[in-house]
């Protein structure tokens, strides 16, 4: 602003007459006396006493009306560890005052992408049913009874004590082990989890085709986003022309499936067949597959179910266990069904469970201890030759324990030792070297193929859901309203078919089918997925718990029919029952009108398509922009979680969701791309396309959404009056409307939310903004750039690029020149700021 | 107070007259005014609940942001507008007709707006913030988006509002004075000597008020035109496929009038026998009624013909709009609007299907019936009109949304039986007028 022309007379005169004009009060307290002096000092020490104080968490960050930054302060990023499934994963996670607000991968290890789980459990550390003391036989215990059993136990020798673990690399839990069965001869560990993880994709240097029979890698799994990442960096980064091919053989279609150049939909039998085979033998060629580099095979074909549960149910029913510790798991919940733990472990003395919050092992427990969320405790793993660390980032005032200070407490030990690198847990978390390679994963070495006799006939397949795994995440809303990347459907699972199948038994969408199985009988709704194979009934496990939070008796427990013999494959026999009851799937909401959304496109049309750029108009200094490259999207939905923690997005429950009104700003459509039968899966993240011609703007009669200069569809909560014209204008039905007050119904822990997004009131409308606050903190000096959003952070394969298309060198406007560019609905002329690269497909091919 | 009217021949005029002057008004009225009241009270709780519970407890999501409320809204403001225009054009045309109609068309017309209006403020996310759609002076320094159809159609609901009662006011004011000369009931008397405006009869005042009347007339045409004009750029000027369409407003505006039509058609027959107004609204006003909303019929007709025939040439986008707002769905609210409001007024061309009472008000009902439709069709139908996932209709109404259109055909009844029981159901000086014309000839 230009200020030569204005008028003054001498230095000091402005301010001070303005004071005394405005504030004649504050004037007056300018001039200081003796005993003002004295009464300013006494207010300032009395103040900076109260400073000490800590103070109780206020209000939500910032209503829409209003702002408020009461509890603001700058993030702190902590790197730390987390394990999955006994798998550890680095992450980085920022905190508010020492709450954790945002979890996601550590880019010191790998690309820094994160899954949807991970980006999820920052709510497990939230919730409000977790244990904040110990129960003994129900009622509220002091801390000391613990230490008091657990010196007990220690001092009686181990006869008759049971420990079942879940798997684990933790090291601390291991030598602590060590020492418990050293200090208690007599004791006996098992160990037990309900699905192993898939191995990680490592692809042998120089294998350009690779075969997958039944192995989901790019599934969900601790591995998950590493694989990804390593496929992604196969498969050849945006540039990459070299052929690489990917084989998928599979009866239930994955994400891995879905990625593949070509896809086998084969029936449980032939798969077993093909991989004894090898994936070189009959088969093979029958199925027309040509010699691959690399055959990888899917843990369902390997994994040899009950693990070391059957010894311990054996004790427990011959009356051997006295006392039975179980640390962490849910064995009562999802050990096979033939086994009957939870009535096995009524045979036991007492039963003492570590559990984070009241599940079904936990209800048969004499005691019960609340254990440590992985973000308070310390905790040092091994990962190939390198060790990872864990560090406790929040502070509790609560007591909790850890499965290495309970295993302490048992070998006699009084106090855990904490470990003494600090240096390495600030810096990365992790530290090369180190004891290596001594916990490889057995699956990366020889491969031993089960042996199962699948009789013709319907056969039960079994996943791991993409949402609660294995049922350990049921009480978390935000994977409990995820869609299923495949099946799109929410809160709950159904049993999914085939439509050969459908179409045999006669069944549609929404039938009640009661399935039985070696002698066990459960009824769940059908759902139709196109892709599976013919002869296959497929049941997610994980859900139907029935003491799980608000996870409690949603969906259909598959594990009533698993058993030790048949844990992933399994006769069954199905009939149809008079009920109905319709699963919620988003996989129609959002229709877009537009033919072909999601493209592919042939690897010689690339070369050959012209580019298609078009020049910015706004005036500001960047313009930003966004390119989603389906080619490297594997639908994970990773995105949508971090999409969902960054910008504080309400859940808002099934019945909502069914009424179309989920709250994602990001979501993923998945397209079936030809055949019913057989098609090609397409996925698709569509966020704000950030149009220039925006259609949302002019139509709101108060203006309540405006563009910026640098190019961003914005949306003003406080002006919005809930019209929802925007929406029915806006042709990507990207903006999402608070239908209700979702954020006080399904109230989250306040420290939860991150404190620079506002909270939505009801009535207001909402979409992507492109993280503005991310934008607006590197703009501010607060954060360092270059921006990236929170999807572009959690994306494993590096599928969404930010940043200012007014820069010719940035990724995103290099990205945007390419021939695979295009625009969604680019017919309507709005000049989308976000756009998509089609996927590749092979020259030729489908 | 003003000196006494004389009235030479006051006798035709009573059955008119007699209703606001009565003590009692019979038990059917009572029966009646107690069954809006109760609708008046489900519309007190249709507004109530979304306003409470939040805009949630209707049936609405993403795409269907907009279901009932807008639907119900556009019918009532059509009903309104139709009347309204007719009311003006008697008024205009000096036609014979206008004696006997045009009071209650415009009292249809006042209710209508008045039900109509509520709707877009109570279906907002946040009906506490609309005043900003008024263009007032905010410390904010923000004004309305005056681009925004939203804005125009908030300006054609406000002079809508005021034109009509404006129309209808200046019309009753003779009447007033009439009724307040002949009220017997002091608090009655002075409750018409208020809205009489302290009419005395001179020449000069009837000379203003034949212009003013006049004038109201004929502002109410244009603006009926700019009002479902607006209504229908809510729609038109939106990217949804089958809404984009400068067929819209005519579309709308001929609607409008043929419920208007219906609305008049149905409240005729029912006061002409309520209120024995036989020798007021006589079988020529019937008979002219039922033509006009068979030929109302007849243009709609032509307008489905060429809207279904110009869409089938349009672009290959709106052409699958067309298709799926015929096959998809929510065809059957199309089809079953389109036999209502197009097939069901043709036997009005019969002579005897005018004339005979309960017939005729069949046909009113089911035009009122299509007319609603028409608007569903079009504001829930229309949208799914996209081409992926047009598999299955994912909007239903909840109790919320039913309970407010219940109310606001409540409000409707408690206004018009407040109306024919308070103020003349037909033009009292224009019969006279009428008499004296006819005696002259």
């Amino acid at each position: 602003m230009d200020r030569t022309d204005r008028l003054w007379r001498g230095l000091s005169e402005s301010e001070e007459l303005a004071v005394q004009r405005e504030f004649p009060m504050l004037a007056e307290a300018a001039r200081l006396d003796r005993r003002l002096a004295m009464k300013l000092l006494g207010a300032s020490a009395a103040l900076a006493a109260a400073a000490a104080c800590e103070r109780k968490p206020g209000s939500k960050p910032s209503a829409a009306r209003g702002t408020h930054f009461g509890d603001y302060a700058r993030p702190v990023t902590y790197a730390t560890t987390l394990e999955q499934s006994g798998v550890p994963i680095p992450v980085l996670v920022e905190t508010v005052n020492g709450w954790p607000i945002k979890i996601d991968g550590n880019p010191a290890w790998g690309t820094g992408g994160s899954s949807a789980i991970t980006q999820a459990q920052l709510l497990d550390f939230y919730n409000p049913l977790r244990l904040t003391r110990p129960l003994l036989r129900g009622k509220p215990a002091r801390p000391a009874a613990v230490e008091e059993a657990l010196s007990r136990l220690a001092r009686g020798g181990g006869r008759g004590v049971h420990i079942l673990r879940p798997p684990t690399s933790n090291i601390a839990v291991l030598r602590a082990a060590e020492r418990a069965a050293a200090a208690l001869p007599d004791a006996q560990i098992h160990e037990w989890a309900p699905i192993l993880p898939e191995a990680p994709f490592d692809p042998a240097p120089g294998s350009r085709s690779i075969l997958c029979i039944g192995a989901d890698f790019l599934g969900p799994g601790p591995h998950q986003a590493e694989s990804a990442a390593a496929w992604a960096a196969w498969r050849g980064g945006s540039d990459d022309r070299r052929h690489r091919q990917l084989f998928v053989a599979e009866c239930v279609p994955t994400l891995t499936g879905a990625r593949a150049d070509r896809r086998l939909r084969l029936a449980p039998r032939d798969l077993l067949q093909l991989a004894h085979e090898g994936g070189r033998g009959a088969l093979a060629r029958r199925l027309g597959l040509p010699d691959v580099d690399q055959v990888l095979i899917g843990r369902e074909l390997q994994d040899d179910g009950a693990g070391d549960l059957l010894p311990l149910v054996a004790a427990l029913r011959r009356g051997e266990v006295e006392t039975l510790i179980v640390l962490g798991g849910n064995p009562a919940y999802d050990a096979p069904a033939d086994l009957d733990f939870a009535a096995a472990m009524k045979h036991a003395g007492s039963v003492i469970v570590l559990a984070d919050t009241l599940n079904e092992t936990a209800g048969g427990a004499g005691m019960l201890i609340p254990e440590a969320s992985q973000l308070e405790r310390w905790g040092e793993y091994r990962r190939g030759g390198n060790r990872l660390l864990s560090q406790p980032l929040a502070g509790t005032k609560v007591r909790r324990w850890s499965a290495e200070e309970i295993l302490d407490r048992l070998a006699g030990t009084a106090e855990t030792a904490q470990p003494a690198w600090m240096k390495a847990v600030h810096e990365q978390a992790f530290a090369a070297g180190g004891e290596s390679g001594a916990a490889a994963d057995a699956t990366e070495t020889g491969v031993s193929v089960r042996s199962d006799d699948l009789p013709d006939g319907l056969i039960l397949v079994f996943r791991p859901d993409a949402s609660v795994w294995d049922g350990a995440h049921a009480d978390n809303p935000w994977l409990q309203e995820l869609p299923d990347p495949i099946s799109k459907l929410v809160w709950g699972n159904a049993a999914t078919v085939a439509s050969s199948t459908a179409g045999t038994l006669g069944l549609e969408n929404g039938d009640i089918v009661a399935i039985e199985s070696a002698g066990r009988r459960i009824e769940a709704p059908i759902w139709v997925l196109p892709g599976q194979a013919g002869g296959t009934v497929a049941l997610p496990l994980g859900y139907g718990r029935a003491v799980a939070g608000l996870g409690s008796d949603i969906g259909i427990n598959a594990y009533r029919l698993r058993t030790a013999r048949h844990p992933w494959y399994a006769p069954c026999t199905v009939a149809k029952t008079e009920g109905r009851a319709v699963p919620i799937s988003t996989e129609l909401h959002h229709p877009l009108a537009e033919d072909v959304p999601a493209r592919r496109m042939s690897r010689r049309d690339e070369a050959e398509q012209p580019a298609f750029y078009r020049q910015q108009s706004e005036s500001g200094q960047h313009q930003w922009g966004m390119v989603i490259d389906l080619d490297a999207c594997i639908g994970c939905s990773a995105c949508t979680v971090a999409c969902q923690a960054e910008n504080n997005i309400p859940v808002v429950g099934p019945e909502e969701v069914a009424r179309g009104r989920e709250m994602h700003w990001l979501r993923i459509d998945r397209y079936w791309r030809g055949d019913t039968d057989d098609p090609g899966i397409d996925f698709m993240p569509v966020p704000c396309m950030h149009c220039e011609t925006a259609p949302c703007e002019p139509v709101c009669p108060v203006g309540a959404t405006v563009h910026s200069s640098e190019g961003l569809n914005q949306m003003v909560y406080p002006r919005c009056i809930g019209t929802r014209t925007c929406a029915n204008n806006c042709p990507y039905k990207v903006r999402r409307f608070n239908w209700f007050d979702y954020q006080e119904e399904a109230p989250r822990s306040e420290q939860s939310l991150n404190p620079r997004v506002s909270v939505r009131e009801r009535g207001v409308m909402e979409k992507c903004t492109y993280c503005v606050q991310r934008i607006e903190a590197v703009h501010a000096g607060d954060k360092e750039g270059p921006v990236r959003t929170a999807c572009q952070q959690a994306c494993p394969t590096e599928a969404i690029t930010f940043g200012d298309l007014a820069d010719p060198d940035s990724d995103v406007a290099r990205k945007r020149a390419s021939p695979r560019n295009y625009a969604l609905l680019g017919g309507l002329n709005l000049a989308p700021r976000t756009t998509y690269l089609a996927r590749r497909e092979e020259d030729g091919d489908g | 107070m003003a000196e006494p009217l004389r009235h030479p021949e006051e006798a035709p005029i009573g059955p008119v007259l007699r209703p606001p002057l009565a003590r009692r008004f019979g038990p059917w009225w009572r029966f009646w005014f107690g069954l809006s009241l109760c609708g008046l009270l489900l519309f007190v709780v249709g507004l109530l609940i979304p306003l409470w519970a939040g805009i949630g407890s209707w049936g609405v999501g993403i795409p269907h942001v907009w279901g009932f409320g807008i639907a119900n809204y556009a019918w009532w403001i059509g009903i309104a507008n139709g009347a309204s225009l007719f009311a003006a054009i008697l008024v205009l045309r000096q036609h014979n007709l206008r004696t006997a109609i045009n009071r209650f068309a415009e009292a249809i017309a006042v209710a209508a707006v008045f039900a109509a209006a509520l709707y877009p403020v109570v279906h907002l996310g946040r009906p506490f913030s609309s005043y900003w759609m008024f263009p007032y002076p905010a410390t904010t320094g923000l004004w309305p988006q005056f681009l925004s159809p939203l804005t125009w159609d908030f300006w054609a609901i406000l002079s809508h509002l005021l034109v009509t009662t404006t129309f209808w006011y200046v019309g009753l004011v003779p009447d007033l004075a009439t009724l307040r000369d002949k009220a017997k009931n002091r608090p009655l008397k002075r409750f018409y000597c208020l809205l009489a405006l302290g009419w005395r009869g001179s020449i000069r005042q009837w000379a203003f008020h034949q212009r003013a009347h006049r004038l109201t007339a004929l502002t109410v045409i244009p603006m009926l035109f700019v009002m479902q004009s607006a209504v229908a750029f809510m729609f038109a000027s939106t990217l949804v496929p089958d809404w984009h369409s400068t067929r819209q407003a005519l579309t709308l505006t001929v609607s409008a009038f043929e419920s208007g039509l219906a609305a008049i058609l149905v409240m005729a027959h029912l006061l002409r026998r309520g209120l024995s107004l036989q020798g007021h609204i006589d079988d020529l006003d019937i008979d002219l009624l039922g033509r006009l909303l068979a030929a109302n019929a007849l243009v709609a007709m032509y307008l489905f013909a060429g809207g279904i025939f110009l869409g089938l040439l349009d672009d290959p986008v709106a052409q699958a709009a067309l298709l799926d707002r015929l096959t998809g769905p929510y065809s059957s609210l199309f089809w079953i609007a389109s036999l209502l409001t197009i097939v069901a007024p043709l036997p009005l061309l019969w002579r005897k299907v005018r004339h005979e009472p309960w017939l005729a008000v069949a046909v009113g009902i089911a035009v009122l019936a299509g007319t609603w439709l028409e608007r569903v069709s079009l504001v829930v139908g229309g949208l799914p009109a996209e081409r992926i996932g047009l598999l299955r209709a994912n909007y239903s109404p909840t109790a919320a949304e039913w309970i407010l259109l219940l109310g606001s055909a409540g409000l409707v009844l408690f206004f018009m039986l407040g109306f024919a029981r308070l103020l003349p159901t037909i033009s009292l000086y224009e019969t006279r007028h009428d008499q004296h014309a006819g005696r002259a000839a």
